[in-house]
């Protein structure tokens, strides 16, 4: 999978994933927070350090680029076509597509973008940006089994954790049996794109009659080895922080305290 | 010790009783067969044995059971699990933890061992069933040989003196097979373990037995020792070839110089050529990964070669057909993946789109008369069992009249008496004209029904046989 634990030993990987799933929600807090464009583009600057250090494989940072492209395409375009400032204040508005331009002029009219609106989501851009360096940096240098130990620490019901896991691990044996759904319908030429309603019907309904077969199963299974015994579970995988744990919730606290610093600045609470 | 005392089950929502009257026993560290059709209650027995009947799979019970002596019934599964150990069919769907290591601590986790006892016998079941190597690998990354382990690895840190295994091999090739029925064996041999196996592969599971236990309608129709368990009483053979299923003359199917690269750079397969005839039957043989799948999907247009080419000719005329997908049928190995509707006879009907109704309906009433399933026409295929749900699979390929079937691994789960409808089947169809290639780990069915045996290794043909001489 493209989003996959990446074996590299870097100090980001060897962190506790208590400490990175701490600094996605740090991050994550700070970016809906902030309101200065300068201190986002800040976060996001700081938030692509550790992504950086993990040294990503050079499809994977294609595909990240690919979606950070796509994200900005989105929210700019979105945002200078819907933007409206709460101070009712007056917008420069541009024709994206004026109407004399054949067949989209003449079926809309002409399709007006505001020069304010595609800067706020310019700006905006860097906000979901830094959320996602992020979190990409938790999920390709963390191997799942230690984040799912990790969230149980934080306080997962160990049921739910046992959940999750079991559907990370189908994840992948279920991308393949939709697969083989697919080249199955192919096989027999009912496959059509003309009708996505009828082909989405036609390859998730042996899908979910297999995943349901597939729980049925799992239970018999998850029973015949003694889950759920009344008896105190014990879990054999357990973590510890380290120093550079201890460094990076320093770190953090810096951090946490700059942004607050900046933004009382920016909103003129501080000289 | 397993004792069963007159035991009979009865499914609820079902009339007759799917075990009658079963008496039988086996001895602490015996290896024991259990053999008989699909339907006989082979499973049922299994999942008897560990309490997942009556407490999960509910019905009317009689009769005792007793493990170890002592009587089981109110004893619920999870309280069975240090007891009794029980490896289902499909290695997939009892692996829960990401890696090796933690699916085999998984069991040891949930009786609430000490960490040092549970690493202690992870450590034990992990060399005792060769997984050592691979125990931080991820699960999604093992062959189905070693995934089959691993559920292995999982009881056996449990420390049950009992294992039940039902159709543990179904579905591995024969090196995943050879492996588990080896572990099996050690296990059996050197730790003492009891072991109780439902297997259809009786050719690699018979020699490493004590006992065979026949089960027919639900009833117990023989007990012997394996010396003196007659094989060919178990597994008869495929029957004698009549002479008249010769190839017609005209290449059919013509495979120049193939050709396949996965997107990430490694060869699939490399320079096949293959010319295949009107009427002929080839079996591809070769280990897992060895190209075969690979190869049906090109010849049947699912997957484009990297380079070289597949033709098919028509029939009659002889004339190239530029489209050649929809005159190549594919049956997929598992029925499941491929049976899309709600009722049996809509499922047929589905292939047949552009005809006018009354033909549909008589194409799909033909489609069903030949597969046995017309009197289930009505029925939603979920409810078929999974040798019927293969049949209504087949009739929906044949019925849009293909003049080359492959079949991917037919013989999967199938018993004998199914297996050897579905391949006379076949042999009908061939009869008539029509070209079948089958792609197989089963080298016995492969030498017995095809005119040409192709072999594939490593995605290079190595070698080609015929088996029937044709005039």
């Amino acid at each position: 999978m493209l989003f996959e634990y990446q074996e590299q030993g870097t100090i980001i990987h060897r962190l506790d994933p208590r400490t990175k799933t701490i600094w996605l929600a740090v991050v994550l807090v700070i970016s809906i927070l902030l309101r200065d464009p300068v201190l986002l583009v800040t976060l996001f600057c700081i938030s692509l350090m550790p992504l950086l250090l993990i040294r990503i494989p050079r499809h994977t940072l294609i595909v990240l680029g690919i979606l950070y492209l796509m994200v900005a395409a989105g929210a700019i375009l979105s945002q200078a076509l819907f933007y409206r400032p709460s101070n009712g204040s007056l917008l420069t508005f541009v024709w994206l597509v004026p109407p004399d331009v054949p067949v989209m002029g003449a079926l809309t009219g002409g399709i007006l973008i505001s020069v304010e609106g595609a800067l706020y989501g310019f700006i905006q851009v860097f906000r979901i940006l830094a959320v996602i360096n992020t979190s990409a940096m938790l999920v390709l240098s963390t191997p799942l089994n230690r984040l799912i130990v990790g969230l149980r620490e934080m306080g997962m019901p160990g049921t739910m954790a046992f959940m999750l896991t079991t559907a990370v691990r189908f994840v992948p044996v279920l991308m393949e049996e939709y697969q083989t759904i697919l080249s199955a319908l192919r096989a027999r030429n009912i496959v059509s794109l003309w009708h996505p309603v009828r082909m989405a019907e036609q390859s998730l309904s042996p899908l979910i009659i297999n995943v349901i077969r597939r729980c049925n199963q799992l239970a018999l299974a998850a029973e015949s080895r003694a889950f759920d015994l009344d008896k105190p579970r014990t879990a054999v995988t357990t973590l510890a922080f380290n120093r550079a744990d201890t460094g990076c919730f320093l770190l953090m606290g810096v951090i946490v305290l700059f942004f607050a610093i900046g933004s009382a600045r920016s909103a003129g609470f501080l000289a | 010790m397993i004792e069963l005392d007159n035991v009979t089950f009865l499914y609820n929502n079902s009339t007759t009783p799917v075990l009658s009257g079963l008496t039988l026993s086996i001895k602490a560290g015996e290896m024991v067969l259990v053999h008989g059709p699909s339907g006989c209650g082979k499973s049922t027995l299994c999942m008897l044995l560990n309490g997942i009947i009556p407490n999960l799979i509910h019905g009317e019970l009689t009769g005792e059971i007793r493990i170890g002596g002592r009587p089981i019934r109110g004893k619920e599964t999870r309280q069975l699990a240090t007891e009794v150990g029980m490896v289902f069919q499909n290695p997939d769907n009892q692996l829960f933890a990401i890696t090796v290591e933690e699916d085999v601590a998984f069991g040891p986790e949930n009786l609430g061992l000490s960490r040092s006892e549970i690493h202690r016998r992870v450590d034990e079941a992990l060399c005792s069933t060769g997984l050592k190597s691979v125990s931080s690998r991820q699960i999604h990354h093992l062959s189905g040989g070693q995934k089959q382990r691993t559920a292995i690895a999982g009881l056996c840190a449990m420390k049950p003196g009992i294992l039940v295994l039902d159709e543990p091999t179904a579905d591995l090739d024969p090196g995943g097979t050879r492996d588990v029925i080896h572990l099996l064996d050690r296990l059996h041999r050197e730790e003492g373990k009891t072991i109780v196996i439902v297997e259809h592969k009786i050719r690699e599971i018979l020699p490493f037995v004590d006992r065979v236990i026949t089960l027919d309608n639900g009833r117990l129709a023989s007990d012997l020792p394996r010396e003196t368990t007659d094989p060919t009483a178990l597994w008869p053979g495929y029957p004698p070839r009549s002479s008249s299923r010769c190839p017609l003359p005209g290449v059919i199917l013509d495979l120049h110089d193939i050709h396949y690269r996965y997107p990430d750079g490694t060869f699939a397969l490399a320079g096949i050529s293959l010319a295949v005839r009107r009427g002929e039957c080839i079996a591809i043989i070769g280990e897992n990964g060895s190209g075969k799948t690979t190869l049906s999907r090109i010849i049947k247009g699912l997957l484009e070669p990297t380079k070289g080419s597949v033709t098919l000719y028509d029939p009659v005329t002889g004339f190239i057909i530029p489209k050649r997908s929809g005159r190549i049928g594919y049956l997929f190995q598992n029925p499941d993946h491929q049976i899309v509707s709600d009722r049996v006879d809509r499922e047929i009907a589905i292939g047949l789109e552009g005809f006018l109704p009354e033909d549909i309906k008589r194409k799909t009433c033909a489609a069903l008369t030949h597969v046995d399933l017309l009197k289930y026409k009505d029925r939603d295929p979920c409810s078929l069992s999974r040798g019927e749900r293969q049949r209504l699979a087949v009739a929906s390929v044949l019925v849009t009249e293909p003049d080359v079937i492959i079949c991917d691994e037919p013989t999967t789960g199938q018993d004998y008496d199914h297996l050897l409808a579905l391949m006379e089947y076949l042999e009908t169809i061939r009869c008539q004209g029509k070209t079948i290639m089958i792609i197989t780990h089963d080298h016995e069915l492969a030498y017995h029904y095809a005119d040409r045996v192709i072999t594939l290794h490593m995605g290079m043909y190595i070698k080609e046989e015929v088996c029937m001489q044709c005039s």
